[in-house]
């Protein structure tokens, strides 16, 4: 049961690569899983926070399988085996 | 003499041929500071109301800044003005490259073009010496061409060469200023200016620097600081490796790439035109700005059959963006042919692209068809008929000549509900940041007083995290992205200060934070500027010099009778998107219109947008109020 995190722009010079994320079969909550991608890469937390009021986005955009994770619940959002996760870097004028 | 700046403007009379230098004051510098402030100084004061932006009573100002010619990265723009053909507005363009420095140390820190020349000419400035040049042998002539021939005439291959291309010449409302082939003063139609005035180009060169720093050795230590640390920031590093292309992924994700005339936000054909695939395809080299360490400027080499010459540069994300999603085309080497069309013909590359995705949608929905256009059939997707548009338009041949008159003229032109695929803001075309994803750029494409830009305040992402150097500006809160409560109106009016103030000091404004590339923070600059003139200057001082700039280019818009209904958006953004990964999306107009009203009393203006006289008095622009207001206020 696996879920694959892509990282674009900017992000890209953090993590490279894109995840592969073993999960349980009854699906994660959102909160969760980016707990464990900030244990795994600290640098990250310069963009995007989890504390108490959940996962807090500095300038960077979640999408699940293409769609804004606020459209689908934010936090509370469940990842489920075979979804793509994108994190969109700050989007800045140029 | 001071230090940092000359104190000599050039004032050039093409009428009389009369070439003059006059010495300013250190006051209104400490006041206006250079770039955006001069311009709007020296358009307010000298520009009689309602003049014709195609007249020889209207001026073209060329202005470098107090700190311009410091070898710190960044601080490069020379920020050219007049009144714009396009819009009937306060117009200024900001240029990167290398040419304000030179402008600097041959001595004038601005030079101001007056009246109309009988025939081309060309002015040519060396080491503290002007003339006017004959440009007969030069009119007609693409940007590429005439620049190595003015080269080669004066024997001086440095010397730095803003010129007009043929679209200039034969006054497209939105012709540019090509520097060195590449880069432009591209927006709002001062090529235009330019053509009227015969004046085919402004050449300078010095042999030697002409102006003092304070203190060198700082100025020194503060580049390198810029040197040691910008790998450090990962959006400096990511526009470094993919320049503004960087943008087209995340933006397509995000369903705020403009996409077929603004329909839709997402592209399906993205990945063919975005920076990876340029670097992998037409990308041979990349160039930079003066003393810049980011080098974020690409050089392509298209292929066939749209071979290109790497000496035009290459396309921006915004030229990506506007050739490409726009029109519905993905064949980056026929983007990168766009660009190099519009570079040497002279025409900006947003409100081409604009134009002619307008005209598309037209055709589509059967508002014109091929009896107007000259028998192209246009059809979004189709990259030769863009081109062979592109061409009639730089041109001015059949269905061009009417698209070259800006796409709010041209849908007036048109008729037939052709308003309505227009999107521009006060006529000129809205650049490639979809409001819709974006709110806060939607208020700045609005109050903006050169009509939708991009470039007027930080886009929403950057207030979503209080960072020290957003604190430092005064953005204390963070504010999300479609937020336009009243923290989101002070964090885009502060943004709004910062990068006015960025826009007088002619700096680029991916150098600084907040933008998600900007290596240096506010306080930097403080450091830079006292660094540079020997001044006990603050944040706060240099903050409302930007201010004053801002209400000065509004209170020139109020002298011209412009007013809070033009304050606006296109009526697409009201609506929602059709497509794309923010599909319905769109911004409430009612919330809309509430947020303008309560922007305009946190900047001190009035219900139609002007700056009040209380305000005007507090930036010490008592001749604006005398002006707008009359002697009784
Ligand atoms: S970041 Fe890019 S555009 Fe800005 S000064 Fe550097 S090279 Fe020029």
């Amino acid at each position: 049961m696996t879920v694959v995190v892509r990282f674009y722009g900017a992000l890209r010079e953090i993590i490279s690569e894109k995840l592969e994320l073993d999960i349980p079969s009854s699906g994660v909550p959102l909160i969760d899983l980016f707990s464990e991608i900030l244990r795994k890469y600290p640098a990250l937390g310069e963009y995007i926070r989890v504390n108490e009021r959940g996962v807090e986005v500095r300038g960077v955009t979640i999408l699940v399988n293409g769609r804004h994770v606020v459209f689908l619940g934010g936090d509370k959002a469940v990842i489920r085996s075979g979804d793509v996760i994108d994190v969109l870097p700050p989007l800045h004028g140029g | 003499m001071p230090y940092a700046f000359t104190g000599k403007w050039l004032r050039v009379d093409l009428s009389t041929g009369s070439i003059r230098v006059e010495e300013v004051a250190e006051e209104v510098y400490r006041e206006y500071l250079g770039g955006r402030g001069l311009v709007a100084y020296i358009l307010f004061r000298e520009l009689k109301p309602r003049v014709d932006p195609l007249s020889p009573n209207n001026k073209l100002v060329f202005a470098t800044s107090i700190i311009t010619g410091v070898p710190v990265p960044g601080v490069n723009r020379i920020v050219v003005g007049a009144k714009s053909p396009l819009t009937g507005t306060y117009c200024e363009s900001e240029a990167g490259g290398y040419f304000a420095p030179e402008l600097k140390y041959t001595g004038f820190d601005v030079v101001i073009i007056e009246g109309k020349s009988e025939k081309p000419v060309y002015l040519w400035i060396k080491d503290g010496r002007a003339e006017l040049r004959e440009a007969k042998h030069l009119w007609g002539k693409l940007t590429r061409d005439a620049t190595d021939e003015i080269r080669r005439e004066l024997g001086e291959p440095l010397a730095r060469v803003a010129c007009i291309g043929p679209a200039g010449e034969k006054l497209v409302k939105f012709a540019n200023i090509v520097f060195d082939y590449r880069y432009a003063a591209g927006r709002g139609g001062l090529g235009a200016v330019m053509g009227f005035k015969m004046l085919k180009a402004v050449v300078v060169r010095a042999t030697k620097r002409s102006v003092q720093f304070y203190d060198e050795k700082k100025l020194v230590e503060l580049a390198r600081w810029f040197y040691e640390n910008w790998r450090k920031q990962p959006g400096a590093v990511s526009r470094s490796t993919y320049g503004t292309a960087e943008l087209v992924t995340p933006l397509n994700k995000d369903g705020t790439l403009p996409t077929l005339n603004f329909r839709g936000g997402s592209f399906e054909l993205a990945d063919e035109i975005s920076g990876e695939a340029l670097n992998k395809t037409i990308l041979v080299n990349r160039s930079t700005c003066f003393a810049c360490a980011i080098r974020c400027k690409p050089d392509v080499k298209a292929k066939h059959p749209y071979e290109t010459d790497p000496a035009y540069g290459g396309p921006e994300y915004e030229t990506i963006a506007a050739f490409g999603s726009l029109c519905g085309v993905s064949d980056l080497n026929a983007i990168a042919y766009a660009n190099q069309i519009c570079n040497a013909h002279g025409v900006d590359t947003i409100s081409a692209g604009v134009v002619v995705a307008f005209a598309i949608e037209l055709f589509e929905r059967g508002i014109i068809s091929e009896r107007d256009t000259d028998g192209l059939n246009l059809r979004f997707g189709d990259s030769e008929a863009v081109l062979r548009l592109l061409n009639m338009i730089v041109k001015r041949e059949g269905f061009g000549d009417i698209l070259a008159e800006g796409v709010k003229r041209a849908s007036e032109i048109i008729g037939r509900g052709a308003e309505k695929y227009a999107i521009h803001v006060k006529g000129r075309e809205a650049p490639m940041h979809e409001p819709r994803g974006k709110v806060g750029v939607g208020l700045a494409y609005a109050l903006s007083p050169i009509g939708a830009d991009h470039l007027q305040s930080p886009h929403d992402p950057s207030f979503e995290r209080v960072a020290e150097h957003l604190v430092a500006l005064g953005i204390t809160r963070p504010v999300k992205r479609l937020d336009l409560d009243y923290n989101k109106i002070r964090a885009v009016y502060y943004g709004m200060l910062w990068w006015s103030l960025l826009d007088c000091l002619g700096i680029c404004k991916f150098t600084f934070a907040p933008h998600s590339a900007g290596v240096y923070t506010p306080n930097h600059l403080v450091e830079v500027v006292n660094a540079a003139t020997g001044w006990n200057t603050s944040l706060w001082t240099l903050l409302k010099a930007g201010e004053r700039a801002l209400n000065l280019a509004r209170a020139f818009n109020a002298r011209e009778g412009f007013s809070s209904k033009d304050d606006t958006l296109p009526e697409r953004f009201f609506e929602e998107l059709e497509f794309g990964a923010r599909r319905g999306q769109r911004i409430a107009r009612g919330e809309f219109t509430k947020a303008l009203r309560l922007f305009y009393e946190i900047a001190g203006w009035d219900s139609e947008g002007r700056p009040t006289p209380a305000k005007l008095y507090e930036l010490g622009l008592d001749y604006a109020v005398r002006e707008i207001y009359g002697d009784k206020s």
